[in-house]
């Protein structure tokens, strides 16, 4: 295990209380946790394609760090006209 | 070493917004530690990345192209949340009275 490993490792904790968020708030609570919860994804991705050495892994947080943009925006196209 | 203090105070930084949209009480407060989480962290560890690996590597460049996504994307994620909570909460984006008064103010 090197740093970057752990540091993964640890940040994963952070899903923690937005997971809470999600499951106990109301609806623009849990889409603020889901936006949060997307971005610490990505860090963690981040992580850990720097701590295994392989520069592929990068491509899949970068993939994901596009599409929480279009995913949330979606829930926010498809939520808001009925259920916010 | 340089690039380990970028990455711990990276995941410190990212670990402080999700207390901090724990302990906040409504969407619009908790936004901000959302907001600021797809700025500080990420900036922080893709600096770590390039510190590590040199700026002009596939990795470092990687790295700053998320956090640039991030950073960027995150910014218009948020101001489009905000309105969302704002018709949630109001069912308006026009500012009340009280709210035209203050701007006056201030």
């Amino acid at each position: 295990m090197n740093v970057w490993l752990v540091a993964a490792t640890v940040l994963l904790a952070g899903l923690v209380p937005c997971v809470f968020v999600m499951v106990r708030g109301t609806l623009t609570d849990a889409l603020v946790g889901l936006e949060l919860a997307s971005t610490l994804t990505t860090v963690v991705l981040v992580l850990l394609a720097e701590g295994f050495h392989r520069s592929s892994y990068f491509e899949l947080a970068m993939v994901l760090a596009a599409l929480q943009f279009v995913g949330t925006l979606v829930f926010i196209r498809f939520l808001g006209d009925d259920w916010l | 070493m340089t690039f380990q203090v970028l990455v711990w105070l990276g995941v410190a930084i990212e670990l402080v917004c999700c207390v901090g949209l724990l302990a906040m009480r409504n969407a619009a407060d908790r936004l901000h530690y959302a907001g600021a989480a797809t700025l500080v962290g990420p900036s922080l560890i893709a600096a770590a990345v390039c510190v590590r690996e040199g700026v002009f590597t596939t990795n470092a460049l990687d790295a700053i192209v998320t956090a640039a996504l991030l950073g960027f994307l995150g910014g218009a994620l948020a101001i489009a949340t905000a309105r969302a909570i704002r018709i949630a909460d109001r069912k308006t984006l026009e500012s009340t009275p009280a709210e035209r008064k203050r701007g006056e103010r201030g």
